[in-house]
């Protein structure tokens, strides 16, 4: 009984350390594409082009922010280390020796969540704040 | 009555393609022109993605281009590779390394695309033919394995086919030590992808084959060489951080070269064998007919947000007196400071052997054919190391500034990858100082 008060402190701290800029990274997918969860592996595959299919097979619309946007930066820092700069060297890399084609840059959170919600194989990440049902969540970034 | 189609099936212009090349001694269209065309019209009379709501236009047109300017001292021209003439004047080029590039890349579904890619630089043949880099279809059939087909580029070391793209890699330009022999940068055929998941990473194979003609300057002429047959394949494992890579390719050059055929002619002159009986015997060592290349590499390269480092060893193995088997190699360290990544870079090549020792004339007036004899035999015999020290600077996210300084130790015989103002090779070994300044730009 006399620990249920320190849990619950404890829990308050890292609730409050976790806390960052951006609520949570999440990524999403229109409500009727078949997949459920995708593993860390498989975000980072279609996100460096490496993987272009959903695992049912169906080939993924990649979206993402516009290139000076912070969810940006966090996005990739937080799923392969590395920076803006960084990335658009290695889309470069892919694009222009014809490898991969890089994700379509849409110019707001509006126009990408709306790109979701229109297009069944359209995969995009967001802030976990701007988040309002019509959309799922597949993967979450900690 | 019924109007002609202009677009004939993507087969049928293949095979038009290949019976062009059959004739190698005919007058040489275009090759890659029906194809593209095939190519285009594909990508004009396309559907529209059958999404609901199509995300912009199914067509994206890109770029990337380098301005860039090059001082250097001494006797020798930088060459950004054998594929390029001497751009120096008065130590300057702003040649060397600018250029131009544009590509077009069009979905054509959810699985098949197409790319076409246009680069302008200063090279040996600046014609149409030569500029058009990439021209192919992409095919995803299943995850993992991509099937192309077209003009498709040489993806031979870790660089090979991205060179031209300052703004994707660290320097100033491709190490020339490793990438200055390379004068193939694309090749008419297909090529087949086949990736998987392995551990944190990616195990990827890639087998490729087909034909290809660089042009390269040859003393005062420009020689087009024709690769009947250029094959060859990779197998890397890529993690987030890791790139490691092994690559093979094999090369035979098929009918002579057009450009050696004046020479020979002279060297077989009935009128001179008297004086210079070895004359003969050179018109036949020379020839590039049939003649085989073997490449093979080993690369490895590590990017982390701190750390930049790269790799990698190369042998090229030659059965053309024009160039003696090499090895060459380089090490380059990073460190990512913000948005600015200092560098150094260490690079060597060395050809096995020396170059053919031309026995000279017994007779006068033999001075200059004996000089563009050994010319060509010294013309692409390397020997140099080079230490630089250089800085990547991202001012904006589509435009890098940097800027170089190399130093190289260049022996006597071993001068091949410079060019030269002389009719021939230096007779003695030189240092090189080289400043270079950059913006590399993607759009």
């Amino acid at each position: 009984m006399r620990r249920l008060p320190v849990l619950r402190l404890i829990a308050l701290l890292t609730g409050m350390l976790a806390v960052p800029a951006h609520a949570e990274l999440v990524v999403v997918v229109h409500p009727d594409n078949p997949v459920g969860e995708l593993r860390r592996e498989q975000v980072v595959d279609l996100y460096t082009g490496r993987g272009t299919k959903f695992p049912a097979g169906n080939a993924v619309i990649l979206i993402d922010h516009a290139a000076d946007s912070e969810l940006r930066a966090a996005f990739y820092r937080g799923l392969v280390g590395k920076t803006v700069a960084q990335i658009n060297a290695y889309w470069a890399r892919l694009l222009f020796s014809g490898r991969a084609s890089p994700p379509i840059v849409l110019p707001s959170v509006a126009a990408v969540l709306d790109a979701v919600r229109k297009n069944r194989d359209a995969i995009a990440y967001l802030d976990s704040r701007d988040l309002d049902g019509r959309v799922k969540v597949v993967f979450r970034l900690k | 009555m019924t109007a002609v189609d202009p677009c004939p099936p993507l087969a049928e212009a293949r095979q038009t393609r290949g019976k062009t090349h059959s004739h190698a001694d005919q007058p040489r269209p275009s090759r890659i022109g029906p194809a593209l065309f095939s190519l285009l019209c594909l990508a004009l009379s396309a559907p529209a993605g059958a999404e609901e709501a199509p995300l912009g236009s199914p067509v994206r047109l890109s770029g990337f281009a380098t301005l860039g300017v090059v001082h250097g001292d001494g006797g020798l021209s930088l060459l950004r590779d054998l594929s390029q003439p001497d751009t120096f004047h008065d130590g300057w080029s702003g040649r060397a390394d600018s250029l131009l590039g544009v590509q077009m890349d069009a979905a054509l579904s959810g699985d098949l695309h197409a790319t076409a890619q246009l680069v302008l630089k200063e090279r040996a043949d600046p014609g149409l033919e030569q500029s058009l880099e990439w021209a192919f279809l992409r095919y995803r059939p299943t995850d993992g394995l991509a099937l192309r087909a077209g003009r498709l580029g040489l993806d031979l070391h870790l660089l090979s086919d991205y060179r031209n793209v300052g703004y994707a890699y660290l320097w100033q330009r491709p190490i020339p030590e490793f990438y200055g022999p390379l004068v193939v940068y694309h090749f008419d055929g297909v090529d087949a992808t086949y990736a998987r998941p392995l551990g944190a990473g990616v195990l990827q194979a890639k087998l490729y084959g087909g034909v290809t003609s660089p042009a390269v300057p040859m003393g005062e002429q420009t020689a087009e060489v024709e690769f009947d047959a250029f094959a060859g394949g990779s197998l890397s494992y890529e993690t987030d951080l890791w790139r490691l890579r092994f690559g093979y390719g094999h090369g035979r050059i098929g009918p002579e070269v057009d450009a050696l055929k004046p020479l020979q002619q002279r060297l077989r002159d009935p009128a001179i064998a008297a004086a210079w009986p070895e004359a003969a015997g050179y018109a036949d060592d020379i020839s590039a007919k049939g003649k085989r290349f073997d490449f093979y590499s080993l690369g490895l390269a590590y990017d982390d947000d701190v750390w930049q480092v790269q790799a990698e060893l190369g042998y090229m193995d030659s059965g053309w007196q024009r160039m003696q088997p090499a090895t060459s190699a380089y090490l380059s360290l990073g460190r990512h400071m913000g948005a600015v990544t200092p560098y150094v870079a260490l690079a060597a090549i060395r050809s096995e052997g020396d170059p053919e020792t031309v026995t000279p004339p017994g007779g006068p007036g033999l001075d200059e054919l004996y000089d563009t004899l050994r010319a060509f035999y010294q013309g692409a015999a390397f020997d140099q190391r080079t230490l630089t020290l250089g800085l990547r600077w991202d001012l904006r996210r589509d435009v890098a500034l940097k800027l170089q300084w190399d130093h190289s130790w260049v022996k006597a015989d071993g001068a091949g990858l410079w060019g030269w103002d002389d009719s021939i090779p230096p007779t003695r070994d030189e240092q090189i100082d080289l400043l270079s300044a950059s913006l590399n730009f993607v759009f």
